[in-house]
């Protein structure tokens, strides 16, 4: 069953292949009239664990960008192909929870040591001593106000200053009672997790909504990745949110902001599964010029070439597959084996090799879908059609024999190519591996941290293949069939709308995911008018009614 | 008595010319192959760099009149060496032994000695003047220079312009420049070929020259330069005159083989055994102290007297006779081995700029 499903995905696309059923089955084609955007259809409201990008964003932006965050944040959970989506399925170990409380307390005994509590507390505070009960209220209801991302409830306004004025009264601090009430809003779910709420919609039945101030969350963590910041609060506030013409205004103003770039890593991040990253290892004779620095400077190389194409330079998505142009140091440039003039920092240059192109022949894509002492062209052929086609391919069969693939060279096997061909005998793998190799083989040319060969054990590398039917003889012509796939775009308009709304789409979605990319399409594939439209139209906010409503009651109780 | 003959490419080339000098010296080598060439320029950061002598077998015969040894109790001279009496405790090499090095001027004097690989008439005479040291024999820490350039405080770089082909090119230009950058190491501490180094902005360390490529090997014509090594935190500078390097660029994209000339006796005296003008990195001329006791320590720990040393070097001089007759420098060699790399010309702040992951300097 899934394997046919994989194989439909494949040629036609997920979405194609079901939006043409429809069409014959209701004898009509929606598709032809979606110049305007389909009805919302929405799903249900969620939960949503902040990111740890999202917490230290909003930490910075809240309390300066030098306050430290010490806890070890969890491992995400990956679901859909994305860890924002895996956030609305995640939930606290109490080994979590201890790591949040001490960023919490480290947070806290900053400010204090800093002396920075005196810029956050609206009113007089004594060092010694303590702070009267109207001060601490304040100091609460506005740090609360921007934690909370929404004006904290009388009762627990109530409660932080009670903890306040115990602390302080037992410690003879007034510090210390702040200390402490901002410990307890550090580690409270309303600041952990990202709780939706719903209202009900005019004008459309069955349709319910976000409240305002989960309208300016998730705008804020869609294009900021960070904390609404106090011009959204006030515009939720004022029910500015529920007008289009101010909504555009915030959204074009969010666009414009320099956050954009924070927001376009943490979705490519996430897309590219750069948090795989941390559990990297590599046979350091094998790959001696792999360490850490290099690890990291490999993930900020292909996010800052991102981020230039994409956002500086206004530049087509899908030419991020044929990029030449990139950024280097000089711990890239010797795995690259590229010069980098600059002593400190980054260096814009360009790729010489012909064969390098693409932010799919950049080490943060060869390495992480690697194995730890060679290539893999398997995984990294599985991972070019999840990360970037947003074609499934399955997990292998439990008894599958990997003999084959990891035995040493021999005079008839010794490229990947060679051991793939044995293995590939087997009825129950060549079926998947069809689907895998060929993106995956075009890329043995470059070895398992990605520095390029031309040979393995003394036998050139035959790079040639097809990708659904467009052939190629080297990694140039892959890059440009993978530009021009048809599912290229389709898979990043996927992916953008599953992050920015945490979960994946539901059937209904069908005809509002082609809409969304005809106008990706219409616009050039230009990424930013991509999230212009996700965060403009009516399905960004919508909540599915019968969910909703339940979901709701449930909430509200919960809280 | 050993003969002295005026040693040197001057010598050569009133014979066969400054390419005759060089053909002669690469005649009969064995076949070497390319290595990487990418726009007509090789770049090289040395990796390996240690004094040529001989092997363990030929230091057996090398000292038939025993080994040197530091006096107990005696005054530190070594600011001073010329103030110094005779010493009796300083040994040199005058056994029949093989040692490593290249043929400086072409000649096969009796001083000189017998390389390997059949190799004739290896001007080599710093090797007679430590060979029987302890610490210069095989595994001392007399020639464990090295170490200090794998922490980074120096390095060499050697850059290979104009090769048309790396098998055989008839006039390549080849550059010799003091590294500004630390070398840049696998986290097993082995350099890694391919990184970026800034060549030193002082140009009195840079030197370039011409030279041929014959199967494989790389010969220049020779030219004069130094370049910077350290001791005791303390920079010093290693001064070569009628530099050669004899080296073979490698399948694998190395440069291995000689680096050999003529060092000033006083030169060579202070960069490894007196230190009197070493310097801070600033440039200004380092504490006596430092100077003073690092040099005495030395001597005591492997095993020399610096007023010894200091005669020896004089005694086996070899090179640049004064007007008077007296050689003022003696041949010395390395045995080098270069990595692949890339250098840039850039500005540079010191020697060890601080490096940060920001781009910024602290």
């Amino acid at each position: 069953m899934k394997a046919n499903l994989i194989l439909s995905n494949v040629l036609l696309g997920k979405f194609a292949v079901l939006t043409l059923l429809v069409g014959l089955v209701a004898g009509c084609n929606e598709l032809s009239k979606d110049t305007a955007e389909p009805d919302p259809v929405g799903g249900p409201a969620l939960v949503r664990v902040l990111t740890e990008s999202q917490y230290r964003a909003t930490i910075r932006d809240i309390f300066g960008e030098d306050v430290p965050v010490n806890g070890r944040f969890n491992k995400p959970i990956r679901s859909h192909g994305l860890n924002a989506v895996g956030s609305s399925e995640a939930g606290f170990s109490p080994a979590a929870l201890e790591q949040y409380v001490i960023s919490a307390l480290g947070i806290a005994e900053h400010l204090v040591d800093e002396g920075r509590f005196k810029e956050l507390v609206p009113c007089d505070l004594p060092a010694e001593g303590v702070a009267n009960e109207s001060c601490l209220h304040e100091f609460v209801a506005e740090i609360g106000y921007r934690l909370f991302r929404r004006p904290v409830p009388n009762e627990q306004l109530v409660r932080f200053v009670t903890q306040a004025q115990f602390a302080q009264h037992t410690l003879a601090s007034s510090y210390a009672g702040l200390r402490y009430a901002l410990v307890s809003m550090l580690t409270a779910p309303e600041f952990l997790l990202r709780v939706e709420r719903v209202e009900p919609r005019p004008h459309r039945e069955g349709l319910a909504e976000l409240d305002a101030y989960s309208k300016a969350e998730r705008l804020s963590f869609f294009l900021a990745n960070t904390s609404p910041d106090q011009a959204l609060l006030e515009a939720a506030a004022n029910g500015d949110l529920d007008i289009p013409e101010k909504l555009s205004q915030h959204v074009e103003r969010l666009l414009d902001a320099p956050t954009l770039d924070a927001a376009v890593r943490a979705f490519f991040s996430d897309m590219l599964g750069f948090g795989a990253f941390d559990e990297l290892v590599k046979d350091l004779d094998l790959y001696p010029s792999y360490n850490t620095t290099v690890a990291l400077d490999a993930q900020e190389q292909t996010l800052r070439d991102i981020v230039r194409h994409l956002i500086k330079q206004n530049g087509d998505y899908r030419d991020l597959f044929t990029l030449r142009t990139t950024e280097l140091t000089r711990p890239l440039g010797v795995v690259y084996r590229l010069p980098v003039a600059s002593r400190n920092g980054w260096e814009l240059t360009k790729f010489q090799e012909p064969n390098r192109l693409g932010i799919q022949s950049h080490l943060s894509f060869l390495a992480l879908h690697s194995h730890p002492g060679r290539s893999s062209p398997t995984l990294r052929g599985a991972s070019i059609r999840e990360i970037f086609l947003c074609q499934e391919v399955p997990d292998p069969p439990a008894d599958v024999d990997f003999s084959a693939v990891q035995s040493a060279p021999t005079d008839t096997i010794k490229t990947g190519r060679d051991r793939l061909q044995v293995h590939n005998n087997e009825p129950s793998c060549s079926g998947c591996h069809k689907i895998m190799d060929p993106p995956g083989l075009v890329l043995e040319n470059f070895d398992g941290i990605g520095q390029f060969r031309q040979t393995e054990s003394g036998a050139v590398i035959d790079a040639s293949g097809d990708l659904d039917g467009v052939t190629y003889q080297d990694h140039q012509g892959f890059a440009q069939a993978l530009r021009n796939h048809r599912e290229a775009p389709r898979c990043v308009v996927e992916k953008m709308y599953r992050y920015a709304i945490g979960r994946d789409t539901v059937w209904k979605e069908r005809y509002y995911m082609d809409y969304l990319i005809k106008s990706f399409e219409e616009q050039g594939y230009r990424i930013t008018e991509l999230m212009r439209s996700i965060a403009l139209s009516e399905n960004f906010f919508s909540i599915a009614n019968p969910a909703v409503a339940e979901f709701a009651g449930q909430e509200e109780e919960s809280l | 008595m050993i003969p002295r003959y005026k040693k040197g490419w001057p010598r050569c080339s009133l014979f066969f010319g400054w390419w005759g000098c060089a053909m002669l010296t690469v005649m009969g080598l064995p076949n070497m192959a390319a290595a990487q060439s990418a726009e007509g320029k090789l770049d090289f950061v040395i990796s390996n760099i240690r004094y040529a002598l001989t092997n363990g077998s030929g230091e057996a015969g090398a000292c038939p009149n025993g080994v040197s040894r530091h006096a107990q109790g005696s005054p530190n001279m070594c600011m001073t060496p010329q103030r110094g009496g005779i010493d009796t405790n300083m040994k040199v090499v005058t056994g029949n032994v093989n040692v490593e090095g290249i043929n400086l001027d072409n000649r096969a004097s009796d001083e000189d000695f017998e390389g390997f690989n059949e190799v004739q008439g290896v001007d080599n005479q710093f090797y007679r003047v430590v060979g029987c040291t302890p610490a210069y024999r095989q595994g001392g820490q007399g020639n464990a220079f090295e170490t200090e350039m794998r922490t980074g405080a120096w390095g060499l770089l050697i850059s290979v312009m104009g090769v048309d082909d790396v098998d055989n090119d008839d006039f390549v230009r080849v550059g010799f420049y003091a590294n500004s950058d630390p070398i840049y190491l696998s986290a097993k501490r082995d350099p890694l070929p391919y990184a970026t180094y800034a060549i030193h902005q002082d140009t009195k360390l840079h030197a370039e020259t011409e030279g041929v490529i014959r199967d494989g090997k790389l010969s220049t014509r020779p030219i004069d330069f130094k370049f910077l090594s350290t001791v005791n935190s303390m920079l010093v500078h290693r001064v070569l005159r009628d530099a050669r390097l004899e080296a073979s660029i490698n399948k694998d994209g190395t440069i291995s083989g000689y680096l050999a000339g003529y060092s000033p006796v006083e030169a060579v005296y202070d960069e490894n055994f007196g230190f009197r003008n070493a310097i801070t990195k600033d440039g200004s001329l380092a504490p006596e102290r430092l100077r003073s006791r690092s040099a005495y320590g030395k001597s005591l720990v492997l095993g020399y007297n610096c007023e010894g040393m200091y005669q020896a070097l004089w005694n086996q001089a070899d090179g640049h006779p004064d007007d008077f007759g007296r050689f003022t420098s003696i041949s010395q060699q390395y045995v080098v081995k270069g990595i692949p790399a890339f250098i840039v010309d850039v500005p540079t702040a010191s020697l060890n700029e601080e490096l940060t992951r920001s781009g910024e300097l602290k």
